[in-house]
């Protein structure tokens, strides 16, 4: 059997196992489903759903910066730079995500005079995330050797090109595993952005439930929009990870 | 080649590494530094290669010293030490090929992102070179696929391919196994005998005896003799470089 198959079949061993162990679960509680009910307001999980992949997607690109700028304040030789970067990245690590979100919304962004509680949201996203992406590219970046800038420097690239053509490209191959793992979580926190009564998938989920009292209805297809969301992009980092690896 | 150094020095956490090194080399081909381990021959090696600039010892009050290259001051700052480092080429011990690259593109990067040269013309001198040192058939592989002294050679191409004025060689063959470190020896010798001038680091003395024109012997930080080759090897007055000799040629 060639490799192929055989991790098609194990995949599809896998799932069949899982997925009939769910339906024995449901099967066991006797629970009466109700999809007509929810099914009415299927526009409302469209559109949460659309809601919730735009503002992820807009967090990630927003989120990279902010890890990559982290990552060169930390890099960098400026104790003030430095300071900086450590100061917001243990801030962030270090506090719940829900009270970032309702301190940024209703104090920071309130003085701001900002409103838009979608911008806000976005923002506060790619701000905690980004701290976690600073120390995945620091960390990625201080383990590639000394002798690589040695070389570098000694071929005569400058800095700009030592990051640009030696040290970012052995190091995301580091970065990618723990990328893809903070990329999903990212997503996911998206479901706390409900708190600032962003109509996003969870928050137009659970006013589904709270309509029609059917909550497995309502839950079982958000859990299944985030997978949806989570799977491809889990995929194409693991593409991804494939064009930058080499033999160490 | 003309070098001169007064009063060289350096020091890393108030250690002093480099103790007020000077010497004026004649118009000479080759220079070796030798000497015990952690005598700071690659320290020393790394300053005139513009890899590292002289921290001083704060607590001395010292003044950085000063090197002539042909009698033009090496200045420190961060623009001249880069011009510098453009010009001479540096082998170091344990290769430092990119491992993200395949040899030719390692070949290649100094030639199209450094020196800007036409494609054409870098392919011109990366065949010729890779011809004259029987590389060609390894220059598609990445360097983990290549041998110990393969790598090196490759990173010996790729340090002489834009004509540097001195080739700076830190130790070239401390990690390879006597083969390899042979292919490697060989291939210097090569470039000596075509007019390439060379600053060498090594622990191999038969190996420098036939590279450098005159030696710097240091020895904890410190010149303990600057001398001919042939002088130092014959009739060396230093108790400390004649032991080392003892020890090293048992």
């Amino acid at each position: 059997m060639k490799l192929m198959e055989k991790k098609i079949l194990s995949y599809l061993l896998v799932l069949s196992l899982f997925f009939l162990f769910l339906f024995w679960s449901f099967h066991q509680l006797n629970y009466q489903w109700n999809w007509s009910a929810v099914y009415e307001y299927r526009s409302k999980f469209i559109s949460g759903w659309l809601t919730t992949v735009a503002m992820s997607l807009a967090s990630l690109i927003l989120s990279s910066m902010i890890g990559l700028c982290g990552s060169l304040f930390l890099l960098s030789r400026s104790e003030i730079l430095k300071a900086t970067a450590r100061v917001y990245i243990e801030t962030i690590r270090g506090t719940p995500f829900l009270v970032q979100l309702l301190i940024i919304f209703y104090v920071v962004a309130n003085a701001l005079g900002i409103e838009n509680r979608y911008f806000v949201g976005i923002v506060c996203m790619s701000l905690f995330s980004g701290a976690y992406m600073a120390e995945i590219i620091r960390g990625a970046v201080n383990s590639i050797e000394k002798g690589q800038l040695d070389s570098a420097r000694a071929i005569g690239l400058t800095s700009i090109q030592t990051y640009r053509l030696v040290i970012f490209p052995q190091a995301m191959r580091l970065i990618l595993p723990s990328m893809a793992g903070q990329f999903v979580s990212l997503i996911k926190d998206s479901s706390l952005l409900s708190v600032l009564a962003i109509s996003e998938f969870t928050l137009n989920v659970q006013e589904v439930n709270s309509f029609t009292y059917s909550t497995m209805e309502s839950y079982l297809p958000l859990a299944l929009g985030y997978l949806l969301l989570t799977m491809p992009l889990s995929l194409f980092i693991q593409i991804w990870e494939k064009r930058w690896r080499y033999e160490a | 080649m003309k070098l001169r150094l007064n009063q060289v020095s350096q020091s890393f956490n108030h250690q002093e590494i480099l103790h007020q090194i000077s010497f004026s080399t004649s118009d000479i081909q080759g220079l070796g530094i030798i000497g015990p381990s952690g005598g700071g021959k690659s320290t020393l090696l790394r300053i005139l290669a513009g890899l590292d600039i002289q921290n001083l010892n704060t607590k001395m009050n010292q003044a950085p010293g000063e090197i002539f290259f042909d009698e033009k001051k090496l200045n420190f700052d961060g623009k001249s030490l880069h011009l510098h480092r453009t010009k001479m080429g540096v082998v170091f011990q344990s290769f430092n090929l990119f491992p993200h690259l395949s040899a030719w593109d390692n070949l290649m990067l100094p030639l199209i992102q450094v020196h800007h040269w036409e494609l054409s013309k870098a392919k011109l001198r990366l065949d010729a070179l890779l011809k004259r040192f029987q590389l060609s058939m390894h220059v598609h592989k990445f360097p983990s696929q290549l041998s110990g002294g393969q790598k090196q050679r490759m990173a010996i191409i790729r340090a002489i391919s834009h004509h540097p004025e001195i080739l700076f060689l830190d130790e070239p063959t401390s990690a390879l196994d006597p083969e390899m470190a042979s292919e490697v020896l060989h291939m210097i010798l090569d470039l000596k005998k075509e007019g390439t001038k060379i600053v060498l680091v090594t622990h191999q003395m038969d190996f420098v005896k036939r590279v450098a024109d005159e030696i710097a012997f240091l020895s904890q930080g410190k010149l303990v003799e600057f001398a001919k080759t042939s002088l130092l090897f014959s009739s060396s007055s230093q108790v400390e470089v004649v032991q080392f000799f003892q020890k090293i040629l048992l």
